[in-house]
């Protein structure tokens, strides 16, 4: 895994003249934010002055009309400036953690992929995602992305399935059915991640272990292979990096899926914020980072069993 | 005064069947776990011969070592074990085979061996799984004691003849085997 130091020195040579370019069109894209607030409040300031004042009627509506065209010229700037970024900024520290990821800022996980990780048993109505990694880790293959997966309550309101990185790799032991780990999270505004049903809850010897995830698995003999002593102390370990995050783990199909939830998108610029900002920057690095040193945080790495 | 009494009977019958019942699931549950065990104790067994006809031909100091696993082998096939030679059989088996993976480690002709690669990563997985195992009836068999020593679920399972049950010998060197990835560069 790459270092803090390692990262500083990197930013300071290729990335910062990157950014410094980007901020020219960040504040390009910036000049017509506020055409934004004027569509959004104009019919209540115009309406009222229109019936008041009938004579500016027509400048005022052509104001408005030319609002909206600077709103949607706004919202062209800002995709255009989230497409550079990833290319100029996330692809290069994709590329910088290791040589071996490959980064595609429009694409994801596919939803199969999803459904089999079984995060959602009831099912899912939208799909989204981007920033898909993936690469081959000492031998691991691995992927992530980011994803939005929600389901309809009714007509008008849907409910957050998974939203934030999802992480795919092979796991190194060969086994049958599934077994869940879910992390415990006692914020009460977040979503937790609802139980899964048709499995029984797996007490383990780790006491500490216990404190940190709930398992369910339909036979604890499954469970406790899969999760040695040593992973589990390793598990724990991992969910320290993440400490605002729920987590969500499933061993099934001979690989590992873990979702970590996030409540803002990952590797998206802000608008209004400047660009070269080191802190703001580091963070993006750190979470490629960690997400790429799950395969070494949990082992996974380890080719000592038959399954190859 | 009759009521009381009654009320405390119902609550004493209740009691015992309840501990009654929770003394037969983890009984069972242990049981289960067991012939778990002896399906994987089974595949070991018949790794040994391969194992010892793999590495006799390197281990020139460690005879006494291939000996008495074999020894133990023919030992556990010789007649049905009762539960507790199986456990005794289980725990010097598990330190001997540990013992000849870890001086496998001194000869680099037999680590780069492709039969015994093979065979050390057969090994690797019966041994975790027959960790997993021994852990899973540890628990069950930890809950079991705990209900048959502790006040006043001990009167019950004393009275229904219930008695302590003896826990797996967790070896950590061979519930996690100690190999490491270097063992499989040659892979």
């Amino acid at each position: 895994m790459r270092t803090e130091e390692e990262f500083k020195v990197f930013y300071e040579s290729t990335l910062k003249t990157a950014l410094q370019n980007l901020e020219k069109q960040r504040l390009n894209a910036k000049k017509l934010e506020g055409a934004k607030l004027k569509v959004g409040c104009g019919l209540f300031i115009l309406l009222p002055m229109i019936l008041l004042f009938p004579i500016l009627a027509i400048p005022l509506g052509i104001y408005y009309l030319y609002n909206i065209y600077i709103w949607y010229e706004f919202k062209d700037a800002t995709r255009d400036l989230a497409g550079t970024f990833k290319e100029d900024i996330i692809r290069p520290i994709v590329a910088f953690i290791s040589p071996a990821l490959s980064y595609h800022p429009t694409e994801h996980i596919r939803s199969a992929e999803f459904r089999t990780s079984q995060f959602s048993p009831e099912g899912f109505d939208s799909y989204h995602g981007d920033d898909l990694v993936t690469g081959n880790i000492d031998g691991v293959d691995i992927k992530f992305s980011e994803l939005n997966v929600s389901k309809k309550q009714n007509d008008d309101d849907s409910k957050t399935v998974f939203s934030g990185l999802f992480f795919v790799a092979d796991f190194h032991k060969e086994f049958t059915g599934s077994v869940i780990l879910i992390s415990t999270y006692t914020i009460p505004f977040v979503n937790s991640y609802s139980n899964p049903s048709g499995r029984s809850k797996v007490i383990l010897e780790d006491e500490v272990f216990n404190e940190h995830y709930t398992c369910y698995a339909h036979d604890d003999i499954t469970a406790r292979y899969i999760l040695s002593p040593t992973l589990m102390e390793r598990l724990v370990s991992f969910k320290f990096n993440y400490p605002q995050n729920p987590i969500r783990i499933t061993f099934t199909d001979g690989k590992v899926y873990i979702g970590i939830a996030h409540y803002l998108p990952l590797f998206e610029p802000a608008v209004s914020k400047p660009l070269d900002n080191y802190p703001k920057i580091r963070g993006y690095f750190e979470e490629l980072n960690l997400a790429v040193g799950i395969v070494h945080d949990l082992d996974l790495n380890t080719r000592i069993w038959s399954k190859q | 005064m009759y009521v009381i009494a009654s009320i405390a009977g119902i609550c004493t019958i209740y009691y015992i069947i309840r501990t009654h019942n929770t003394l037969v699931r983890l009984r069972n549950q242990a049981r289960n776990a067991f012939s778990n065990i002896d399906v994987l104790l089974t595949k070991r067994y018949d790794l040994i011969p391969n194992l010892v006809a793999t590495v006799k031909g390197y281990l020139k100091h460690e005879q006494s070592t291939l000996e008495s696993i074999t020894a133990l082998r023919a030992e556990a096939l010789s007649h049905p074990p009762t539960e507790d030679e199986k456990l005794s059989l289980d725990s010097a088996m598990s330190k001997s085979i540990n013992r000849i993976v870890i001086a496998a480690e001194a000869y680099p002709d037999l680590k780069a061996n492709e039969n015994f690669m093979q065979l050390q990563r057969t090994i690797t997985e019966v041994e975790e799984r027959l960790s997993a195992v021994r852990r899973s009836y540890n628990m069950s068999v930890s809950q079991y004691n705990n209900l048959v020593e502790m006040f006043p679920s001990n009167l019950v399972a004393k009275s229904l003849g219930y008695k302590q049950k003896k826990f797996f010998e967790i070896n950590p060197a061979a519930s996690e085997l100690t190999l490491t990835k270097a063992d499989f560069t040659g892979s």
